[in-house]
Formats: C-alpha cells, structure tokens, sequence
C-alpha cells in the first residue's frame, strides 16, 4: 500500500466551526492534504452543516479520483469504489458517530478511524447508542479494528462513561476556537436577553428548552437565536440570521444566558459570547464549571439567582456586568488554540505510531483463501435448490473472473435420500458441498456463545440457531449467505450474513401466512448485512411489508439454467394434443380456479387441447386429503370433461419432463402469485410459448426474457378458460416470435456472475 | 374602540385528556382565530380540574393566553384531588418497583463479602490475619445491619403481596383498578361523581352571573344540558349525534356508559336556544328530522381548511423538500416506535415503506371494515404494494381485529393511535394517498384540506357533507366512491394511485379555493351569529371600553 511520510487525511465532518479549528491543528502537525466531505445527507440533523471546497486544492491525488471521493456520501452511502480510492491514497479518518458510517468505515477502510466525539447529553454513552444501533455489534466492529481505531474525544473526560472496549482506545484532541482572540465590541444598549436555541420546531429537546426558558424567565424582555426550519409563533424568536445581523445581537443585547448543566457536552455560543465581551450569565454545574471554576461572577447555581443577575444586567448594573465581562475572559484559556496543540501533536504521534504497527505484515502462512458458504435452510428441491446451486456457483464464478478466487460452500440439510449426487449433479465441481443440521442453543447457550466470541450482549432471553456441520459451525466461512429467511429462531450472530429472498409469499397467501412465523422471517432480514431479491415486486414488497432500509437492498438479475445445454430433445410421442400445467400441492397454485376454468374450457368452449399436469406430488390432486384442496375433489368428481381431459403424469424425471415440454402446445401458469417460474423461461428455451397468470414478477420475466407471454387473470375461472381457448389458436403464431439461441447467452451465468461477486464483495 | 364579550362554555370531565379530543383541536383553531379579533374578547368558563389542561393546550398550539379571560372555580373538589393522589401514589409505586431498594441492598452486600474474600485470599503474614480480622469486627455490623434490612425489605414486601393476595380477590382487584382508571363508569361511584360535577357546575354558574357584560354564549358541543341554564343568549354546536343513525353500530361497540351521555346531548338540544351545525346535512337530518328544531334557529357554519403544512415544513435549507420528507420519515419512524397496538411490533420498520393513510377513531360510521375489504383485495389481486395506516384503536372494535388476523393483514394494516399533531402531518405528507370512506360525517371530513395542505391527493365518500364542500360534479366523479361498495372504493383507490399527478393538480384547485376559508372565517361568521342572537340583549349591556 501507498505510504507517504506525511499522512493525508480525510475529515469526514461538516461541522463549520470545528472544521475551521480542526483543519487548522491538522496543517499545524504537517497535514497538508486533507479531504473534506462534499455531500451531506438531506437529514434535519444536518441541516446546519455546510460544505468547503478550499482544501480540494492542496490534495495531490489525480483529479478523477477527487471527483469520485467528492460525488460520494460519506455518511452511509459510500461504495467500494470510493473506499477503494480512499485506502490508496490515505491513511487517517476522522468519522463522526452514526451507525451506518461506522459499519461502513470499518468494514472498509483500512487506515487509522478516529471516531470524533464531543460528548452526549446526560449519562448517555457511545458505547451504548451503539451497542443499540449495530444489534449489539458494536464491540465487535470495535475490536477488530484494533489498534486502527481511536475514540477521539474533544474533552478529556469522555471516555469515563464508555465501556472499555472504547475507553481504552481514547485520545484527546482537544475543540477549541480557531480563532480566540477577544474581540471586544460589546455595547448592550439593548436591553434584553439573548438566548440561543435552535430548532425548537423540530427537536423535542430543543422545544422542551425553549418553554423551560420561557416559564422560568416569565416577565424577562428576550432574544431567541438559533436557525428554526419550522417558524415559532413567537416574535422573539429570530430564526436564521445572516453573520453580521447575528454579530450586531451579539454586540448590543444586554446579556446571554446559557442553561446547559450537561457535564460532557457544550455549545459553541457562550464561548462566542466570552470573545465578543458580551456578559455570560451560565447554570453551574456544566461544563463550564471545568473551564472556569466555581467562583465566576456570571455561574448562577439556581434559576432563581439567574434571574436576579439577569434583571440586575438588563437594569445597568454596571458593577456586575464588569465583574462578570473581566472575569470571563479565563473561559476561553482551554479552547484557544495554542493550548490545544501539544495534545494534538502527542495524540496525532499515537495514531501514526500504532498504525504502522497494525499495518506491519503478517505471516503468509496466515493468509487463506476467503470462503463463503450458500446455505440452503430448508431442505428445498425444484426451483429453489436449483436456484441455490447457481447462486453458489456464480459467485465462484464471478470471483474467478475478477481475479479473487474464493471458496464458495454449498451448505445443505444432511439428507442423504434428498441431497445426493443425483440431485447435486448441476453443481459445479470448485463448489464443494457441506451437509450440516441445524442447532438450536437456548438462551443460556447463546449468552456464553456470544460472550465467548466477544459481544457485548445486555442478556439473552431466546434461542438461536446454528449450522451445525460437526466442525466449527461454519464460522470457517467469512460470510453466509442464506437462501430464504425461514429459520425457526435467529441466526446466532457470530458471522455476517446475506439473505437471497425470493418472494413475500405470506403476505398474498393467507393459508401459508397461518403456517408461518411472520414476524421470525421479518426479523431474519432485518439482521441481515445485506438482502439480496431478484425481482423488483420482491425489491418492493422488502421495502413496503417487511419495512427493511432500501439501503440494506440489492436487486440482482434473475439466474436461470442453461437447458440448452442438455442438448435436443426427443418430442413426446402423444396421441393428444396437448398444454402442460406444472404444479404442485402448495396453496398459491390456485387449484380451485384452475380446475374451474378447465372446466369452463372444456364445457363450455368446447377446448379441444388435453392437459397434462406434472409436478411434485400433483398427482394427488383429484384425491388428496390436504384440507384447501377438497374444492377440487368434488369439481373433480361432478365433471366428466374434466375427469377425461385432465391427465396427471406426477413428477417427471428431468429428461422425460423435457421430452413432454417439447411435444406441447404450450406451457400454462396459472399460479396466484410467487417470484415468477423457471418453466416459462424452460419452455422458451424449447421453442414453446406460455399462458401465464398476470402478476408482477412474470411480467418482470417476461419483459427480461423477451418471453412473448400471453396473460390472464387468476383470480378469473372464466376469462382463464377464454384464454385457455384463445392459445388454442395463437400458440403456434407466438413460437415464432420466441428468442433465439443468441438472446440467451446475455442472460448466461458467465455473463451474469460479476454483477453476483459486486455484491458479494461489498459484504465481505 | 368598544369590545364585545362573549363567552365560552367548557365542562369536559376530569378525566378527559383535552389535548386527545378531536373537540380540542376545533376549540385550539377556533381560538388562535379569535385571539386576533380586536373587537371582540372571549371569556372561557371551565371547571376548575379543565383551566390547568387549557393552558396546557394554549402553550401546545401557541395561542397567546392573555387574549381570553378564564374564569373557573379556583380550587379542585377534595374528592378529586384525593382521587389524583391515589392514581399519582399508584405510579410512583410502580416505579419505585423497577429500582427496588432489596436489589440495591443485595448488590451492596455482595460487594462487601468480594472485598473481604479479596483480601483474605491476599493475605501473606499474621499480622495482615490479625489487621484483615479487625477490620472484619468493625465491618461485621454494618453488614449484619445491611443483610438484616435486605431480610426485612424482602419479608415485608413478600407478606405485603400475600396479604394483598388475601385480601383482594381478582374481581375486587379488577374492581379497585377500574375505580382508580375510570372513576365516573362505576356504578357505586357514578353518583358521587354526578354530585360533584353538579357542584362544580353550580359553583361556575354562580361565577357565570356575574360576568354582566358578556352578551351571549357558545358552547362548541352538545354534551351539557346544564348550559341551557345560563341566563344570556345561548348558541349550541351540535356536530352530530351518530347513535341515532348508527344504533346497532354504537349499541354492540360501547356498553351502557353511553347511553347517559346520548340521553344528555338529547336534553341539551330539545332545551336548546339557538343552534349551529358544521353541515346541511347535520342540520335537517338530525336537528329538524330527528329532533323537531325549527330551521331558523339551526345555522350551518362550515369548517374552515385545517392546514398542516406548517408544522412539518421545512425552510431556509439548501433543499426544503427533501428536509421536509427526511423529518417526515423521522417522525414516523418515531410514531412507529411508539406504537403499542397488539399483534405486530411496527418498532423495526423503516419509515420508507409506502402506504395509504385514514386518520380517524374507530366508530361504527368511520366503515372500516370495508375500508379493509377493499385494501385486501387491492393487496391480493391488484399486487398492489402498499400498507395501510389507521389512527384507531383495536380496543373497541373486534371486528376490525379479527378481520385483520383473518385475512393475515397484522403486517400491513399498521395502527398508529395517538399521534401527535406533527406526527399526523407527517403520515399525511408520507402517505401516497388519503382516505376517507366514512358513511357520515357532521361537516366535510378535514382529511381533505389537511391532506392537500402538505401536498398528498385525497379520495373519499359520496356523502352529502362532502358534496355539499365539493360541488364540482367532474372532481367529484373522480375522487368520490360509494361507500356502500367496497369494490367501488378499491377501484377509485387504484385509479387514484395511477393518476396520483392528475388528481393532484385539479384537487389543489379546489383545495386553493377552499384554503381561503381560514378559521378567521370561521371565527367572524360565529361572531356575527353571536352578534345576532344577542342584539335585544345587547342593549341592556353597557359595552367595556
């Protein structure tokens, strides 16, 4: 890696008047080169923050990548590429405290990360807001950092509060003022308070202060300062002033009072006050009293004396206001800047120190491939194992095309009769297969589990689960990526992890729903890193039902097989003519509405085409006793069509199914809803054209296959059976519309792999 | 200048939260437009429990209380006040439990038996034996002393569950929690409560006669008939009486609690002076129809548009709207945390998720349960990808749960009760689409001005309120549904999110038109009323200069 002698440094803040302070120490020990953050998120918590170009200027780094390191949101928004950029050529963060911003910096920078802090309000510590962000991740993010990683506070006791993961990783560089002359200007002809207080609209806290204000100093003429996005029904409110409006309040209002008694956090303003020798009448007990003691004219240790030196000032009582005017000026000592550089100078030493010795090379005979195991939790077969084996395999692939070669786990239920060669046979060879059982730690289990790998966990009330593949629970592996949220209790956090979901089907098929621990599968996504879905109703419906961030989001193109590759088909040898229906016993198939509108077909239209119906277990349907089937028996048994027409053929081994696809007329859908079909993309690959149900993600198959599909509406027996009729006649025209040999090779796992490895790559 | 006095008549219940009644948010607009009026000064007559909550309300929506005058009872009944302290005891006990003295004790005696054992454990001579041992008898007390007040804290607070155990049984435990939560429903109190509320009416009308030169008064509900006593002239607002449309609605969702205060909006109105309704429709179908009113003393004053944009707007930043959205999400998000419906946790979800918005209690007219049908059908077979948000509580409708765990919607259909003002401007600002499918209304439902106050498209049913507001016959084939046909609602729904541009554009004509309607409207058109019905009165009243 890039190491210069002088460290550039990349101030991920926007906080003006730190900036001005901050930038000006880091010049001060030899920084020349220091990166400033140019987007801001539209958030209220960043609205009074603002963006400076000037130090773009003094950065030696080639100008393209200073505009990708300026078009990127540093606050949680930041790609690979970015982070890329900024490991090559710079080795110091400064981050602020946000949770997305600290995963991000941590799982990708690779320098010094000087979390900036100055203090939170009451008792309150870092280490516990992010304890609760990261789901109690946050000693962990902390610790593997190691010595990387320091816990920059702006005053020095801080830390005393902090657990001691963070505690011990403390340096103190000290907020002060950059510019900390007195600039004594002070009139104070007019006769009021000044009191500043933002964001009263907006900020409960800051709404609690203002009416506390109000009630206490009831009577007292006053001034509101402080930027308010949303007007106050108060004329004493100002709201947002410009500069020299604000500088004139500050020079001709009376006095400025300053509630805070907060021991680890203060504002800029009464420092402000101090400089231009306005009078300072402040609470005792903030922070204050560390800057200047006990013994200040201005400390008030009740509001009731804060009222009296109030009412004293705004009557002229000179004697007071020059007692508390020469008194002041001791408040500014720890802030001015000169007083400030030795601690920066020693705490800056610190952090290249033991950078370079957490960049010191470690053993080769440490290094390993990266391994990433694909866990199937359920033991699926058809599409869904299918799916899975080529999601394992194009992230093989996609590795070995970028030149990262990683070991890629296909773990899978240990199921001899269900997983075995036969079933596997699709999987490529680097992929290398893992039978485990799940095993579920109670809660006493899970608490020592998690301590034992280092979190910080307040208690555990319930069980976990954990791939139990009789070595090390597949903890060898550096990221997990399951395939569906349905697991039984949460994932025991010891690994990160990705969830492949391929549909919501609970939320539109009440019976599964009843079946199914909703809120389990939610809270599955929820801890995961990343989830990944392959259609944008899927994409939707995360956002819109499972509320998960759109951040946390990626939509992937839809992997399917090459069947093509199994070469040419014999064409079944039937004496009818015939559709093929493939199902099979679960409840979004929409049996009762499919055997209504085949009867339609068959006895009213007079169709002429038999069906041929295939799939697990679908040769039970006339006489299954699964309770939402029992529709169909009596339909199956009151119709002679149907009972003639309808021919059950139960589940096909692979070859023979595409044997009886090839002979057919066409291919009919009429599913409720689910994530979209591979036998639709199947038979198009054979030249056969489908009837498909109208949802969302066949469309969305549809318009990315170019599958020519025709459309009905499953919920509509008799416009089902029209259709039905309808492709009677119009299958043979929509064949030659179907896409060639060359089309499909765009959607080819080859050409698909790399965009899987990109998303990968930003979890590990 | 010669200014008018009129007064104001308020008699909620000591158990009432005024800032939670829909009433109060009339009343709080009402009263910021009157506070400009110069010519005119209000005068609110309360009970003494109702002038603390006031200014609580005044500080809430930044209403300037030095423009009206209170006058009330200076001091609470003694019941009451006994009747608060218990309730104030019963919470603090509750927190005292969460940091029980036994745990501190037990923590305390821990640390000390660790200190000793640490030391005893280091000890490497006699005389550090002979100096830990010392230390150990003048220790030894002061531990005995801190286990045996951990004993005792615990036997105490043991015999103290016990003989409460003993003493009350489950029904009179039920019984003594009802008493403390809702005081007035109890029969062996309801009449103590009657008495004392008589007694505080008593004492404000003594105080009402003597305020001379305060020419009429409005009391803005029709639930006391006691303010048919007061001897000036009296204007009644009568929003509506729903029971009586919706009986069987209201007789299964309420026991018997309401029925007495039926029987007294009933009293209210047939002793009733002069009249005012929000609507033509409240009007002749409730004061005339129902209760035999004559017309020329029932006046129909609509609403004015209540506008929420400004308390959500954002302004002054580099991007407004986005600020605006992004504090909308984070209101939300807070709304969601705080939800405490049974069924589903709402605490995990991001606020990015789409949904459709009604903001209403759960009453037998609001129809929800065809709200509901349509919602489901919409998300089942029109994939449609929204939630739904409701205001409501389940508490009082079974029906809206069971529907909804039925039909498995407990992770759709969210239910945000209690929303703070600025949290309902920001789900109405967030929302996709506004619905209304109420089957009555007493004035044109305010979901459509606040709605497009913070620019959100509207649609709602074809009820005579509404048509009476919207009257242009093209919108309203766009935006109104029967109400009566669910499907009908769920095809309008659907047509709405399609076209949400095209609605929205020609419904901000209309809301353009009717924002000029401002509650200072509203405030002159009653304060002309009052001149009105006060004119042969007036001229025995000596104006205050």
């Amino acid at each position: 890696m890039h190491q210069p002698k002088v460290p550039r440094v990349m101030w991920l803040l926007n906080h003006m008047t730190a900036r001005k302070f901050e930038i000006k120490q880091l010049k001060r020990l030899g920084c020349p080169e220091i990166f400033l953050p140019k987007q801001v998120p539209d958030r209220p918590n960043f609205r009074s923050t603002s963006i400076d170009f000037s130090e773009d200027a003094h950065l030696t780094i080639p100008p393209e990548a200073l505009e990708k390191l300026n078009a990127t949101d540093w606050y949680g928004g930041t790609d690979l590429a970015a982070w890329e950029i900024a490991n090559r050529y710079f080795d110091i963060v400064f981050t602020i405290f946000d949770a997305e911003t600290i995963k991000s910096v941590a799982q990708h920078f690779q320098g010094a990360i000087l979390l900036r802090v100055y203090g939170l309000a009451g008792s309150n510590s870092y280490g516990r807001i992010l304890e609760s962000l990261t789901q109690n991740q946050g000693k962990k993010i902390v610790e593997s950092l190691g010595r990387r990683f320091w816990f920059a506070q702006a005053y020095p006791q801080l830390h005393e509060l902090e657990p001691d993961y963070i505690a011990r990783r403390s340096l103190y560089l000290p907020l002060g003022l950059a510019d900390d002359q007195i600039n004594d200007n002070w009139q104070g002809g007019d006769h009021r308070v000044f009191f500043i207080c933002p964001d009263i609209g907006i900020n409960p806290y800051y709404k609690a202060l203002y009416n506390q204000f109000i009630q206490n100093f009831r009577g007292i003429p006053y001034v509101i300062g402080g930027g308010q996005p949303i007007p106050i029904a108060d004329a004493n409110v100002l709201g947002f002033v410009p500069r020299a409006v604000f500088d004139d309040y500050m020079r001709q209002l009376s006095v400025m009072f300053y509630h805070s008694t907060e021991p680890n956090h203060i504002h800029y303003h009464p420092f402000e006050a101090v400089r231009a020798g306005m009078p300072l009448v402040f609470m005792a007990g903030g922070m204050l009293d560390r800057f200047g003691g006990r013994s200040l004219p201005g400390r008030c240790r009740s509001i009731r004396e804060a009222r009296q030196k109030l009412q004293r000032i705004l009557k002229g009582d000179t004697q007071l206001i020059q007692q508390i005017r020469q008194s002041q000026a001791c408040l500014l000592e720890p802030m001015k800047f000169e007083n400030s550089v030795q601690a920066w100078q020693e705490g800056f030493n610190r952090v290249r120190q033991e950078l370079a010795q957490a960049r010191s090379p470690r053993p080769a005979l440490l290094k390993r491939r990266r391994r990433i195991a694909v866990i199937l939790p359920v033991a699926y077969l058809g599409g869904s194992l299918r799916g899975t084996q080529l999601l394992a395999q194009a992230i093989a692939l996609g590795s070995q095309q970028a030149g990262e070669d990683v070991e890629v786990v296909f773990a899978h239920l240990d199921q001899p009769d269900v997983y075995n060669q036969n079933s596997l046979e699709e999987l490529d060879a680097s992929v290398k297969r893992r039978p485990y059982q799940w095993r579920v730690l109670d809660p006493q289990q899970a608490r020592r589990a998690m301590l034992y790998f280092g979190l910080e966990i307040p208690g555990v009330v319930q069980s976990y689960q954990v791939p139990e593949d009789g070595m090390q629970q597949l903890m060898d592996c550096d990221l997990w990526i399951l395939v569906s949220d349905r697991l039984q209790f949460p994932l025991l956090p010891v690994r990160p992890y990705v969830v492949m979901l391929y549909d919501y089907l609970q939320r539109h098929d009440v019976q599964l729903a009843h079946f199914l621990n909703q809120q389990q599968c939610l809270d599955v996504a929820h801890a995961a890193q990343r989830v990944f879905v392959t259609t944008q109703f899927t994409f939707d419906q995360a956002i819109h039902y499972a509320g998960i961030p759109e951040q946390k989001l990626r939509r992937l193109p839809m992997l399917i097989p090459d069947f093509s590759a199994h070469g040419s088909r014999k064409i079944s040898r039937s004496q009818h003519r015939y559709f093929l229906w493939s199902t099979n016993l679960a409840h979004h198939k929409n049996h009762k509405n499919a055997l209504l509108a085949l009867r339609h077909y068959y006895e009213e239209l007079e169709g002429c085409l038999h069906c041929y119906v295939t799939g697990v277990n679908s040769q039970q349907l006339p006489n299954t006793s699964l309770p939402h089937l029992q529709p169909l028996i009596a339909l199956w048994e009151t119709s002679a069509a149907l009972r003639s027409q309808v021919k059950f053929l139960g589940n096909l081994p692979e070859m023979s199914y595409q044997n009886t696809l090839a002979g057919s007329e066409f291919v009919w859908h009429p599913t409720r809803v689910d994530n979209g079909t591979f036998s639709v993309v199947e038979a198009a690959q054979y030249g056969i054209p489908a009837l498909s149900s109208d949802y969302p993600a066949m469309r969305e198959m549809d318009a990315q296959f170019n599958l020519q599909l025709s459309w009905m509406n499953p919920h509509d027996p008799i416009q089902m059976g029209q259709q039905l009729r309808t492709m009677e006649f119009q299958a043979k025209e929509i064949r030659t519309k179907l896409p060639d040999e060359a089309q499909w090779v765009n959607h080819s796992l080859k050409h698909l792999a790399g965009i899987y490895w990109e998303a990968i790559r930003e979890c590990l | 200048m010669s200014v008018k006095k009129y007064g104001i008549y308020l008699a909620y219940s000591p158990t009432v939260d005024l800032r939670s009644q829909g009433l109060s948010r009339y009343l709080g607009e009402f009263l910021k437009a009157a506070q400009k009026r110069n010519d005119v000064r209000f005068v609110i007559a309360c009970p003494s429990w109702l002038s603390p909550k006031l200014l609580e309300l005044f500080q809430e929506l930044e209403i300037q209380s030095s423009c009206f005058d209170i006058i009330a009872p200076s001091r609470k009944p003694l019941i009451l006040r006994f009747y608060e302290g218990i309730a104030r005891l019963r919470t603090r006990r509750q927190k005292r439990i969460r940091f029980g003295l036994g745990q501190r004790l037990k923590q305390l005696l821990s640390k000390l038996i660790t200190d000793l054992m640490l030391q005893l454990t280091g000890v490497r001579s006699t005389l550090q034996l002979i100096l830990l041992l010392l230390e150990i008898v003048v220790l030894l007390p002061i531990a005995s002393l801190v286990l045996l007040l951990f004993v005792v804290s615990k036997l105490v607070s043991k015999i103290g569950r016990l003989v409460m155990e003993w003493c009350l049984t489950l029904r009179l435990k039920r019984y003594l929690k009802k008493l403390i939560a809702f005081p007035q429903r109890l029969f062996s109190v309801t009449r103590l409560y009657e008495l004392m509320v008589q007694t505080e009416v008593s004492l404000m009308h003594k105080l009402i006669t003597d305020q001379k030169e305060i020419l009429a008064w409005y009391c803005q509900t029709a639930f006391w008939s006691h303010f048919n006593r007061l001897p000036a002239p009296r204007l009644m607002a009568v929003p509506d009486v729903f029971p009586v449309h919706f009986p069987v609605g209201f007789a299964t969702m309420f026991d018997d609690q309401l029925l007495p205060t039926l029987h007294e909006i009933e009293n209210a109105i047939r002793g009733g002076d002069h009249f005012v309704t929000y609507s033509e429709a409240i009007k002749w179908e409730t004061l005339v129809d129902r209760y035999q009113v004559a017309p020329e003393y029932t006046h129909v004053i609509h609403h004015g548009a209540n506008c929420l944009d400004h308390l959500i707007t954002v302004s002054g930043s580099s991007n407004d709207q986005a600020y605006t959205k992004s504090y909308c999400r984070d209101l939300l998000k807070g709304a969601l945390t705080k939800s405490v419906e049974v069924g589903f946790s709402t605490a995990h979800l991001e606020s990015q998720f789409s949904f459709l918005f009604y903001a209403s209690q759960f009453r037998p007219h609001k129809n929800i349960l065809s709200l509901l049908k349509s919602y489901e059908y919409l998300l089942r077979q029109r994939y449609l990808k929204h939630k739904l948000i409701l205001t409501g509580t389940t508490k009082y409708s079974s029906e809206v749960m069971e529907f909804i765990t039925t039909h498995n919607l407990q992770y759709d259909v969210l239910f945000l009760h209690n929303l703070s003002l600025q949290e309902l401007a920001a789900c109405y600002h967030l929302a996709d689409l506004a619905l209304n499918p109420s089957l009555s209304e007493g004035g044109c439902p305010f979901t459509f001005t606040e709605a497009l106050s913070v620019g959100t498209p509207v649609v709602m049913a074809r009820i005579p309120v509404t048509e009476e507001i919207i009257t242009d016959p093209a919108i309203q084939q766009r935006m109104l549904f029967d109400p009566y046909d669910w499907k009908d609602m769920a095809e309008r729904i659907h047509w709405a999110l399609t076209h949400t541009d095209e609605l929205l554009t020609e419904q901000k004509k209309i809301y353009l038109k009717l924002g000029q309607r401002t509650w200072d409207t509203v405030v002159d058109e009653h304060i002309t009323l009052l001149d009105k019905i006060s004119e042969p009165y007036s001229k025995t009243v000596k104006f205050i200069k």
